[in-house]
């Protein structure tokens, strides 16, 4: 039996296609990624002043690896009530739930940084089940790897950013 | 050429209220700072208002003087005190001076005589070598000299303590709510882990200003892939360490580098490398790479 065909068809369905769109209404803006700046300790005054940024020939803009984070949405709002927070990868949670494998690990992740983001874009982010490998077992239990791609598009479609993950998904092996 | 500034005492006092506004472009072309350096006999603060041109990441000016056959003070101040203090139109910064010497004298000298050829004049009537100085600006540190960045180069290492903090603010800044990042009575209840664990996007924080701090704030981070093998805990002391492994100069005036990366952590049994990384990084040359919004990297460093 091939790999494909052990899959569920919802799963099979879900392949090379954009299966989660998430967009957070959060706008880019620098009071916003000073938080991460500090968080990292990053001096790079690209990020912090604008004066700085035009000696060197440039604007301000926002430090490329918080990327995915403008796409990802508060976990309360004013206007709906207190909800369960957002997933970060939410495609990667309902292939979990699909395939039943409670746990998973992020193996690898590759960001490709296209475009800077400034102050006032917005975001949205585009998870695609890009590829799903055959069931085995290794140290941590059973389960199976899977290849997630985002594409983050800016307000006018835009590709500034990629990430592509590579997640393996399992279950604990009982021990005997 | 004419200047609108009466004297140079004139063009450093209107740059320097104006906040850069009045003195610090002159048409399309021309840019000029404000050099304080130390005088090499008095131990005096010195200002002098100076044409730039932005060079690998720093700021390249020509001690010509006008074309007069003496070098100018300002030039012995620096061969005594390469430390100086620089006003970019509103934007003052520490930076270390050095002059250059060989290709990189040419190629500076060619880049200031295409924006103003009275240089190549000055040069035709003194008897004496013009120098060129190159003004980088310091930050955390000083960053590597681009030229030296060849395949086998390992860049100098950071360590930090990871602190809940930085792993909270973390977690918060990018919206990463899953409890192993903030929630230290979860992770013990629900997982073999001792404390709560940096999240990817702040481990890509991390990787990412260490390569600007080392490579200077221009260099652009265009591909980052990180394998992580072990989760980094509150409290552990990680050391990054960088190396370039391959280098490419673009004719649009930047420099590529490929560099592999680790984050390793020191446990009780031993060092371990918690993450292995590689990065491909733009960086200022003739150009900067942030000149255009969408930057290709060389074809044949993308992969299949």
């Amino acid at each position: 039996m091939d790999n494909e065909s052990t899959l569920p068809q919802q799963v099979r369905d879900w392949l090379g296609q954009v299966v989660v769109v998430q967009s957070s209404g959060i706008t880019v803006e620098k009071g916003a990624w000073e938080n991460f700046c500090v968080a990292v300790e990053d001096a790079n005054p690209l990020y912090w002043s604008e004066a700085a940024a035009e000696a060197l020939g440039t604007e301000l803009f926002a430090p490329p690896a918080q990327l995915s984070a403008w796409a990802r949405p508060h976990p309360w709002s004013p206007f709906e009530g207190e909800e369960e927070a957002p997933r970060p990868l939410e495609l990667h949670h309902r292939l979990k739930a699909l395939l039943d494998y409670p746990l998973g690990i992020v193996r690898e992740v590759e960001c490709r940084f296209l475009v800077p983001l400034r102050a006032g874009d917005t975001l949205r982010a585009e998870q695609i089940l890009t590829q799903v490998g055959p069931q085995y077992s290794n140290r941590l239990g059973t389960g199976r790897d899977w290849t997630i791609t985002v594409n983050y598009r800016r307000a006018d479609d835009v590709l500034v950013g990629q990430e592509i993950n590579q997640l393996f998904g399992y279950r604990r092996t009982e021990p005997h | 050429m004419d200047f609108p500034w009466p004297s140079m005492q004139a063009h450093i006092q209107r740059y320097r209220d104006s906040a850069g506004a009045d003195g610090h472009r002159l048409g399309d072309a021309l840019q000029f700072l404000l050099l304080d350096s130390v005088g090499a006999r008095t131990g005096q603060t010195r200002t002098v208002a100076l044409l730039y041109r932005p060079w690998r990441g720093g700021f390249v000016v020509v001690a010509s003087k006008g074309g007069r056959p003496d070098n100018p003070g300002w030039f012995h101040n620096l061969r005594q005190h390469p430390e100086v203090r620089l006003q970019v139109g509103a934007w003052q910064c520490n930076a270390v001076a050095s002059e250059l010497q060989g290709e990189a004298y040419a190629q500076v000298w060619a880049l200031m005589a295409a924006i103003f050829p009275s240089f190549d004049t000055y040069r035709a009537t003194v008897t004496r070598h013009i120098p060129i100085l190159w003004l980088r600006p310091i930050g955390r540190n000083l960053p590597e000299d681009p030229a030296s960045l060849v395949p086998g180069v390992a860049l100098e290492s950071t360590t930090v303590i990871l602190r809940v903090r930085h792993i909270v603010q973390g977690a918060a800044a990018t919206r990463d709510w899953a409890p192993l990042h903030h929630d230290s009575p979860w992770v013990h209840a629900n997982t073999q882990l001792t404390d709560i664990i940096l999240n990817t996007p702040s481990q890509t924080g991390w990787i990412h200003r260490y390569l600007t701090d080392r490579l200077g704030p221009l260099t652009r981070v265009t591909r980052l892939r990180q394998r992580m093998r072990t989760p980094l805990l509150a409290g552990d002391q990680v050391a990054i360490h960088g190396q370039v492994i391959r280098r490419h100069e673009d004719p649009v005036g930047i420099t590529w580098l490929e560099l592999t990366l680790t984050m390793a952590c020191k446990r009780t049994d031993g060092d371990t490398i918690a993450t292995e990384a590689s990065a491909v990084v733009a960086l200022p040359d003739t150009s900067s790479p942030w000149a255009t919004a969408d930057l290709q990297e060389p074809a044949q460093w993308l992969m299949p």
